[in-house]
């Protein structure tokens, strides 16, 4: 799970972030998923064997209420609707809660890789 | 087929080297006991071998289990080389395998026993590993599910071992609390969370616990990186646990198959002259037979074929097991339990001369050949100084045994008969017999 991104640059250099932090929150609250009550790492996709894992470790609790959340937004995208507005996620109701284990279960693969000195490539 | 082979091969040593009697040299191998700046007790014994082996002896077994951590220690030995601050569970094990050495955890009903086993020049990062378990592990909440897997899993192999069972069934019955924990975390553990075996850990981590004890290492080396490594570790006084007390009693289980059955009384504490005098009557009721195909010599060992019958001595720090297991049709178990217990009177009443000495030499045999394994070797040492503060070095039990006469054998054996009998019937409990119908 690992892609470009220039997040680093742009958080070290103060008037850079002045600068892009608007548009962030502005592309975020248009894209939609906090309008059904979701969180960013609800919407990561899962369906690779690092977030599969990574999904593992969360805490039960958090497993649960993340899935109560897709759930909701699973049934309100049926309907067509979003939340009233007073239920939308908050930009600090946001949280982060499955980046650190992705983070966590990216970095053991990569120090896997690492430790298998020969990799065998078929052609 | 084998057999007729190596009879009718010749004998390639000629016959007068075998009949030479040498003397192994016995230059004792110097153990070495310090007292680190950290207050944890270094022992080191130098072999000049080229593998070397470090092992931390925690009094962390099921002994030290209070009534809400049942089970906590058994958790604790598998979490053992799981993640830590400084290199995943992975990276260890790698790192491990590359430089050839093996890692292990072990769990004995009074101590908790990280060791690894390795090539002389890498102490350093060994030693390194083993200190991590105790102060830099993560307790990830993630973990516990596997860890409770493997434990799980141990548990449920255990139950299949009848002579485990057994064995584990007679410690319960004899001491109930303490030494009669359970060594492995069964349904009654109350260890539900990761919190409950944090909590454990860091009540059995303290520097009055831990002995650290090497084997081929240098001791100023080995001293050294102790100091460094277990600096941070606690000096909180653990609490004495509560001194064992023998009850007895008896515990009757169904099971199919094969028949078991354990005849147990209350024995003396290790490092004590009245283990190594029961070290002594062990040997003598020993029904095992020790050359192969051969004869037993004693009744027990010569009179039932269909029976495996081996004793057991087991030392705590402060109390002790003492009994005979018996395996094999229930019918022929009864009448070896009998038969065990007349030759144990008989032991009481007149032992010959003979006899004794034959179990005297067989005695010294296992006392020594104890101290040569590594394994055992540490185990020993590290219950030593944990229990007592001092090493008792092989040469100086042998020539404790040395000393002893029959009436000692007498006087020992009369006291275990008075106390009440612990036993275990496991399998057709219909025919194994009771504790009062072996006339005890």
């Amino acid at each position: 799970m690992s892609f470009p991104t220039l997040y680093h640059t742009v958080k070290s250099n103060r008037l850079l972030y002045k600068f892009v932090k608007p548009f962030a929150d502005y592309y975020a609250n248009i894209s939609g998923y906090r309008q059904l009550g979701l969180r960013y790492d609800d919407i990561i996709i899962e369906e690779n064997s690092i977030v599969e894992q990574a999904l593992k470790r969360l805490p039960p609790e958090e497993n649960d209420l993340r899935n109560i959340r897709i759930k909701q937004a699973f049934q309100l995208s049926l309907m067509h609707s979003i939340l009233p507005k007073e239920q939308w996620t908050k930009p600090e109701e946001d949280i982060r809660h499955l980046s650190p284990y992705i983070k966590k279960v990216t970095e053991e693969e990569a120090e896997r890789e690492a430790f298998e000195g020969v990799k065998i490539i078929r052609k | 087929m084998f057999r007729t082979c190596r009879l009718l091969s010749k004998p390639t040593i000629p016959l007068s080297n075998i009949l030479i009697r040498k003397y192994a040299s016995v230059s004792a191998s110097p153990v070495v006991v310090s007292k680190s700046q950290t207050g944890i007790t270094v022992v080191s014994v130098e072999e000049g071998a080229p593998a070397s082996s470090v092992a931390v002896v925690v009094k962390a077994g099921p002994r030290a289990e209070s009534a809400n951590s049942v089970g906590a220690a058994h958790f604790l030995k598998n979490f053992a080389f799981k993640e830590t601050q400084k290199r995943t569970s992975f990276r260890t094990i790698r790192e491990a395998e590359l430089l050839g050495g093996v890692l292990s955890s072990n769990l004995t009903r009074e101590t908790l026993i990280y060791s690894a086993e390795f090539l002389r020049e890498d102490l350093t990062f060994f030693l390194g590993i083993l200190s991590d378990i105790i102060f830099e592990t993560k307790y990830f909440p993630y973990e516990f599910g596997d860890v409770k897997k493997s434990v799980n899993f141990e548990t449920n192999a255990t139950k299949a071992l009848p002579e485990v069972v057994a064995l584990n069934t007679a410690h319960s019955v004899a001491f109930r609390h303490g030494l009669g924990n359970s060594l492995y975390a069964d349904e009654s553990t109350k260890v539900t969370y990761i919190q409950d075996i944090i909590d454990y850990a860091k009540k059995v981590f303290t520097a009055p616990n831990i002995t650290i004890v090497g084997t081929s290492v240098d001791h100023k080396e080995l001293l050294g990186l102790t100091n460094e490594l277990f600096q941070n570790i606690s000096h909180a006084v653990p609490s004495t646990p509560i001194s064992s007390k023998y009850y007895g009693g008896e515990e009757r289980i169904p099971a199919k198959g094969t028949s078991h059955y354990v005849l147990a009384f209350e024995g003396a504490p290790a490092n004590t002259p009245d283990f190594l005098v029961l070290q002594v009557l062990r040997s003598l009721l020993d029904g095992e037979k020790h050359t192969q195909w051969g004869e037993g010599v004693n009744i027990l060992a010569s009179n039932f074929k269909d029976t495996k019958i081996s004793t057991f001595n087991n030392g705590y720090s402060d109390a002790g097991l003492f009994g005979i297991y018996f395996s094999g049709v229930a019918t022929s178990i009864y009448q070896a339990a009998r038969t065990a217990v007349e030759q144990l009177k008989h032991a009481v009443k007149d032992v010959s001369e003979e006899d004794f000495s034959r179990a005297l030499a067989k005695a010294r045999y296992n006392i020594a050949s104890a101290y040569e394994e590594r394994a055992s070797k540490t185990e020993i040492f590290g219950n030593q100084i944990l229990s007592t503060g001092k090493v008792i070095p092989a040469s100086e039990a042998i020539a404790h045994l040395d000393q002893l006469k029959v009436q000692d054998l007498q006087n020992v054996a009369t006291k275990i008969l008075q106390s009440k009998p612990t036993t275990v019937a496991l399998g057709d409990i219909y025919s194994l017999p009771y504790s009062e119908a072996l006339s005890l």
